[in-house]
């Protein structure tokens, strides 16, 4: 191979990869530019709501028989405190197939609103390593957002990533360090605008469901399932999770989200009291504190110079000997305090001024550690520790090219230091960083309790760490969200985004019908040959053979998950919901083996006799024969009881005896 | 009725009998019943059923639960198992203990070097099954054949089964590759292996007719409560307790003999979780270390801030000390001279062990290096009578330890070295290895004792002469590592922290001092800026020197109260509460104190309580009366402190002595019985309501360990098979406590005999009065 077709191909290997995190927001569905003017009438739906509310969903019916769910955050300027609006956020397609029911319809994509494709000032910038601040940006009002994820396929981010480190690592990291430095800032700067933004997107998520503003037409399933997949996208193997698994890593996360909140707000509230440093604790309505400030009264100053001070968990300088703050003019509040050091009225009985100076802003939501996302006294601080972070990482990666995977030697040593590091409370979690960063500014956006000087004061200093050239400002990101939401709407009433429905839909279909390997066939056949999928059924028939495809997955689905809770179905399900499932699965013949073994399970590990003659009414009635191998199984089975045996029996023999009065018991 | 027909009556009657023959317990630990009863009223909004269906379908519908059962004493795990696992009154009161003369640690939570020690055949039993032990207090599971019971992995257990933890293992790796990679994406739970594993093995046991008592031991949700009060975490750790119910249940039904199983689900204490606040924990130790505090050197027997450690990685610590820089008179010494020690292990109460005052003093004294040694000697000889005293009965009981070794050391010898399978599978095996960890046992004990009393003599044997002799170094004297007897009330008002400037000793009055200490933020509606309740300390009858000891509660000068008790003629128990204010006590032990009125703000907050059940009539007048213990629970179990009254009593009340035995099994008996008492601390703090002192690490979600209801109301189900008698659908409002446990369990197995030597009242409304002893 000759230097000039190396070169070849490493230029083309660049190209591929500075594509790969963009390709891995998977492609979008129309991206190319809207053609007709975006009607900002669709945003205007904050008067449907209380003004009190964070946040809120709001759904749009689509032509074609689908929804565009979107959750809404009130945004209030902080610099001019200005009426707050409520700013488009997040979006999910829901095929819904044009019916009212809920066991047919499908989540689809995820758009996060915030998020925009980067200008090519602000590509370039992302290659050099050393360009650690935004790069500006522009909104594109007429642009549709890329989706951030395929529900129906949360697995084809894993590859396409898997695929960028695999090329980074073998083709590009040898090339020398120019490539290596560039490819791996470039790569690194998408990757975690990436993250930045689906972590503001889960933390909207979260408001949302602590709040309880979710509204009855979406089932809190649902709103469970898109927050999960969110958040396993950031993990390099999270597309891979299976759906049944999702229940207990939403719950999971859940708990360690809120144990971290209130590990940090006790460490932090203890510190501040050995200290001798006033706490205050930040939270939205209806949410648990997520950040925290740190005070001193300037009446403490002058009583304390000789006291400790131990900096472990506050990374701030010794307020007790600091001559900033003895002549300090920043920005201060005056309190009025009780005896017992309640913040009360001005004028309630006891009440005494106290001249307060913010010292410092925490994240709360960084495990284990409070982590200083703004220091009043030294506004760089936080910035310099990641500056030093990601230059070290640059110099070692970049510039000499170890790697922990390719280096033992490295991958040891680095894991024992961030191991010893982060037991003494160092903030090592690159990732957990930027969910803290990210979910500070989505408060400071949100919040309207503050004083709006004191806002802005945190706000400048909090964008000090956007050291990320592909970052947006929040209000940028505000315009971008409201006008990428109507290029949305636009889009998705037009009739190419119904054509690409349909092809979703039977892309669906035939993964109902069809094998993996009959699909991946097929696909390569129509790429060869160029001829589009044959679309020979009439829609008619096609759809409502999907509707009754989804239907029966929900009803497996359904029962597969109730018998996986527990031993007894009828104890932890409800009774009709349970038969409805059965009559559903007994009803399709397209259900096959796996129904009738399904409806069979039902019947041995329920004791309700209404529950059980259902079960076996349905294998009766279902012609298939994998139904009547089951009737015939239950019937010799030993375990099934003897009476039941012998009703078991009848039903295989096709009469039907008389159920008695229901027995709880499970007594025939 | 001739005796013939008599005897096929009862022959007849006999199989128609109601009795539990297999007993199936699933200890839950730090359960909350109010949390409990929460979410078993909660609604599913999909299934339209209870949030926790099993526990509603077996305990609410199928069976009976009790609404008012409670802690008796603290509310923590392991004084409160060990009742709810003998039926017999406390004799162990923390979750550690500290031997005030050897300063050996009883550290009863730390599995691993029990785990290790098991494993190098150095231990066989838990730390607190060996101070059950060598009181000769059995264990529930001890009531049946080794090889009929099947004990899970908790806190009183006996021996390991390395095969549970072993397969435990095995079967959280050996699945798909597909389902390795779900979990390691989402986190892997391997603490949640063996639990797993036990629960498997308890449902293979079901099935053998042999087996007779099983438990399953979880802190699953005690852990996720104490790290988060949000509702929906602490729901989902109630709901996996739910379905644990549901599969026992289900396996049960399809077991042999499941007509006369019983299924009981009980948890030692709650938690004082609320939801919307976090428990604020207060530092203790940097209080100790501080000058105000004392300046100690202070022993707890975790690391302070254990998880930003690496010396917090180390698991088989059980001694942690803090040095204080600001010590008056011990700097640098805080290896050999630690001079508190603090329980916080439970969070809403601290038990706090100082160093003798006096022993302070003379340390003070030493080291000033006094010509005459006269104020030395005048301190010994206030103690004289007592040291001495103590002195002798030691060498007595040291004595008797020392042939006891000897006697077990032959048995020992005797015992044979290979054991069969049969032998195991009895658990002679492990029988005898407890013989030979008991001889090692004594022997630390002999050795370290020895060396308290030699060093006590020593002291005892001083002579003005000998100061003039020379310079006497404080280690010559003063024993290393030890507390010396309990502070008095006059120690600790007056107590020495170092020598002050113009002569004489520095002192503190701990009581004032530690109920005003407040905290600068107060960031939360819920929670006061005061973080202790009040002091709760013994103290001699100051009614009658001759009646049983009284305990003290202070919560500020004004605000005392004392609770005295006594036995009526039929030895039943009765208690007094009387308020009161400036208790002092004289050197010479007088105590004085003023009467007070009834008023808002005495401990325990009863008065002015306005769910305190009292008959018509004065409420002053019925509080400062005796009453029954009966009368008492009935009238205070659903105020703020519930049954607080009672467990003060408990937690202070002594073992009455050895009765009936002689030589030098009474001389054990009484050297067991000093140990006991050695491990009491000199006073307990109350934290208040939403507070914790805790420093081992954070608990925002909830703590435990005072008399608050929330920690002290417990949780308590049965259910069983249509042979048990056990009720449907059933709740018991009248107030229990944890020694009705065992002896409720030993009459429906029909183990009478047994039942009827318990200190606790079995739930009649379960053991109607016609099935006990005599009334057949």
């Amino acid at each position: 191979m000759d230097i000039e077709t190396l070169n070849l191909r490493h230029t083309a290997l660049l190209v591929v990869l500075a594509g790969v995190p963009v390709l891995a927001q998977l492609s979008t569905p129309g991206v190319a530019p809207a053609t007709e003017p975006v009607q900002d009438s669709a945003l205007d739906v904050s008067h449907q709501y209380s003004r009190s509310a964070a946040f809120h969903l709001d759904r749009e019916p689509l032509p074609g028989g689908a929804e565009l769910v979107t959750l809404f955050g009130r945004l209030q300027d902080p610099a001019t405190g200005a009426e707050s609006l409520y700013v488009p956020l997040i979006s999910v397609l829901r095929d819904t197939l044009g019916d009212g029911s809920n066991a047919d319809d499908r989540l689809r994509y995820v758009w996060i609103l915030t998020s925009t494709r980067p200008t090519l000032v602000q590509r370039f910038a992302s290659a050099l390593s050393f360009v650690r601040f935004r790069t500006g940006s522009e909104p594109h009002a007429n642009r549709v957002p890329s989706a951030v994820l395929d529900l129906a396929a949360p697995g084809k981010t894993v590859w396409s990533n898997l695929l960028g480190h695999g090329l980074q690592s073998t083709q590009l990291d040898p090339l020398g360090m120019t490539v290596r430095t560039a490819t791996r800032s470039y790569r690194g700067n998408f990757s975690d605008y990436r993250k930045v933004q689906i972590f503001q997107a889960l933390g909207a998520m979260e408001a949302l469901e602590r709040s309880g503003n979710d509204p009855v037409w979406l089932p809190e399933a649902d709103l469970r399932q898109v927050y999960s997949r969110l958040s396993l996208s950031n993990h390099t193997f999270g597309g891979l999770v299976r759906d049944e698994k999702l229940a207990r890593y939403y719950d999971k996360e859940a708990t360690r989200l809120q144990q971290a909140h209130g590990h940090n707000w006790e460490l932090l509230r203890q510190r501040a009291e050995l200290a001798g440093l006033y706490f205050e604790p930040l939270a939205l309505p209806d949410a648990t504190p997520s950040e925290a400030l740190l005070w001193v009264a300037r009446e403490d100053l002058g009583s304390r110079p000789a006291r400790r001070f131990d900096r472990q968990f506050l990374n701030i300088a010794n307020p007790w000997t600091d001559e900033r703050l003895r002549n300090w003019t920043g920005y201060t509040q005056v309190r009025f305090l009780d005896a017992e050091n309640r913040i009360v009225a001005e004028d309630a009985p006891g009440a005494r001024p106290v001249e307060m100076i913010p010292l410092a802003l925490y994240s709360l939501d960084y495990p284990r550690v409070p982590l200083l996302l703004a220091d009043f006294r030294d506004t760089f601080k936080p910035k310099r520790g990641e500056l030093a972070r990601h230059g070290a990482s640059t110099l070692l990666t970049g510039v000499f090219g170890i790697t922990r995977f390719g280096n033992w030697t490295f991958f040891a040593a680095d894991t024992a230091w961030t191991f010893v590091r982060g037991r003494h409370g160092a903030a090592e979690d690159r990732s957990a960083r930027l969910r803290a960063y990210s979910e500070a500014r989505e408060f400071l956006a949100l919040d309207t309790m503050l004083d709006p000087e004191l806002k802005t004061e945190m706000l400048r200093r909090v964008d000090h760490l956007a050291l990320n050239p592909l970052e947006n400002g929040i209000s940028t990101e505000a315009t971008v969200a409201k006008e990428q939401y109507a290029a949305l709407l636009q889009y998705a009433q037009s009739p190419r985004f119904t054509a690409r429905l349909e092809r979703d839909r039977r892309k669906e279909l035939a993964s109902y019908t069809q094998s993996r390997a009959a699909r991946m066939l097929s696909s390569f056949g129509h790429l060869f040959t160029g001829t589009p999928h044959p679309d020979t059924e009439k829609p008619a028939d096609f759809l409502a053979e999907l509707t009754a495809r989804r239907s029966l997955a929900y009803h497996q689905r359904f029962l597969q998950q109730l018998l996986a809770s527990g031993p007894r179905p009828d104890v932890v399900g409800n009774a009709s919901d349970i038969l409805n499932s059965v009559e559903a699965l007994a009803s399709d013949p397209r259900g096959g083996l796996r129904a009738s073994r399904l409806i069979s399970e039902v019947f041995a590990r329920s004791a309700d006799s209404e529950v059980r003659y259902a079960c076996l009414r349905a294998l009766q009635r279902s012609n298939a024969i994998e139904a009547r191998q089951e009737l015939w199984r239950l019937s010799q089975d030993p375990a099934t009881g003897d009476g039941w045996r012998v009703i078991c029996m009848f039903y295989f023999k096709g009469e039907n005896p008389t159920p008695p009065a229901a027995s709880p018991g499970g007594t025939p | 009725m001739s005796r013939r027909t008599a005897l096929l009556l009862l022959l007849l009657c006999g199989p128609l009998a109601a009795e539990v023959k297999r007993l199936v317990v699933l200890k839950v630990d730090g359960v909350p019943q109010e949390v409990l009863e929460r979410e078993l009223q909660r609604s599913d909004p999909i299934t339209r059923h209870s949030t926790l269906p099993w526990i509603d379908r077996v305990f609410a519908q199928g069976g009976t639960r009790l609404a008012n059962f409670y802690v008796r004493g603290i509310s923590l795990s392991t004084p409160s198992w060990s009742m709810l696992d003998t039926g017999q009154h406390l004799q162990i009161r923390g979750n550690a203990e500290f031997d005030r003369y050897t300063y050996h640690v009883y550290d009863y939570l730390n599995f691993f070097p029990f785990y290790v020690g098991y494993a190098r055949s150095q231990k066989v039993d838990m730390p607190g099954v060996e101070v059950l032990d060598s009181l000769g207090v059995p264990l529930l599971s001890d009531r049946f054949p080794y090889e009929s019971s099947y004990q899970g992995f908790q806190l009183f257990q006996r021996g390991v089964r390395w095969k549970t933890l072993q397969r435990g293992l095995q079967h959280r790796f050996s699945k798909p590759l597909r389902d390795l990679l779900d979990e390691w994406t989402i986190g892997f739970e391997l603490g949640s292996s063996v639990e797993d594993q036990m629960e498997r093995e308890l449902i293979e046991k079901l099935a053998d007719p042999k087996i007779q008592y099983l438990d399953f031991f979880t802190g699953d949700y005690d852990h996720v409560a104490h790290s988060t009060p949000d509702a929906a975490s602490q729901r989902a750790a109630l709901q996996r307790i739910d379905a644990l119910v549901g599969r026992v249940w289900t396996a049960i039904e399809s077991s042999p003999d499941a007509s006369r199983t019983a299924l009981v689900l009980i948890s030692d204490h709650g938690l004082n979780t609320q939801p919307g606040i976090y428990s604020q924990g207060y530092d203790l130790v940097a209080f100790f270390n501080s000058l105000a505090g004392g300046a100690h050197h202070v022993v707890t027997n975790r690391h302070p801030l254990t998880e930003y450690k690496l010396k917090g990685l180390d698991p088989f610590v059980s001694e942690v000390v803090t040095p204080s820089d600001a010590s008056l008179y011990l700097k640098g010494e805080s290896g050999d001279y630690p001079t508190a020690l603090l329980d916080l292990d439970g969070n809403e109460r601290a038990a706090v062990y100082l160093r003798n005052s006096d022993w302070n003093a003379l340390h003070v004294l030493l080291q000033a290096g006094q010509s005459d040694g006269a104020e030395f000697l005048r301190i010994v000889d206030r103690h004289r009578a007592v040291w001495q005293s103590t002195l002798e009965e030691l060498r007595e009981e040291l004595g008797a330890l020392r042939r006891a070794i000897d006697a077990e050391r032959v048995k020992i010898a005797a015992g044979p070295k290979k054991w069969t399978p049969e032998q195991r599978n009895a658990g002679l095996d492990k029988a005898s290895r407890r013989l030979a960890v008991q001889m090692e046992s004594w022997r630390n004990q002999e050795r370290r004792y020895t060396e308290y009393t030699d060093k006590l003599a020593k002291i005892l044997a001083l002579q003005p002469a000998d100061f003039e002799k020379r310079r006497i170094p404080a280690g010559d004297l003063i024993p290393e590592r030890a507390m010396g007897d309990a502070n008095t009330i006059y120690d600790l008002q007056n107590y020495v922290v170092g020598a002050a400037p113009g002569g004489g000793f520095q002192t503190i009055d701990y009581f004032p001092l530690l109920a005003s200490l407040a905290v600068k933020n107060n960031v939360q509606a819920g929670v006061g800026s005061h973080p202790v309740d009040f002091i709760a300390m013994r103290i001699p009858n100051p009614e009658d020197p001759q009646g049983e000891d009284a305990v003290w509660l202070y919560a500020n000068e004004d605000r005392q109260a004392i609770v005295f008790s006594r036995r009526d003629a039929a030895g039943n128990l009765e208690l007094r509460y009387r308020p009161i204010r400036g208790l002092r006590q004289d050197r010479d032990g007088v105590v004085h104190f003023e009467p007070a009125e009834f008023a808002a703000g005495f401990p325990l907050r009863l008065w002015e309580d306005p769910e305190l059940a009292l008959p018509e009539g004065d409420r002053a007048q019925w509080l400062s009366g005796w009453h029954g213990e009966q009368e008492w629970f009935r009238a205070v179990h659903k105020t703020a402190y519930s049954n607080g009254i009672v467990a003060l009593h408990e937690q202070f009340l002594r073992d009455a002595g050895c009765r009936d035995l002689e030589g030098d099994a009474e001389l054990l008996a009484r050297f067991n019985a000093r140990m006991r008492r050695l491990a009491e601390p000199d006073f307990l703090i109350f934290a208040s309501n939403h507070w914790n002192f805790n420093v081992r690490g954070f608990n925002p979600g909830g703590n435990h360990g005072s008399f608050l209801r929330m920690s002290s109301h417990s949780v308590l189900m049965l259910a069983g098979g249509e042979q048990t008698g056990i009720p449907q659908n059933r709740v018991i409002e009248e107030p229990y406590d944890s020694l009705s446990f065992v002896p409720t369990i030993l009459e429906l197995m029909d183990r009478r005999k047994d039942a009827a030597g318990m200190p606790g009242r079995p739930i009649q409304e379960l053991v109607p009065n016609e099935k006990r002893p005599g009334t057949r």
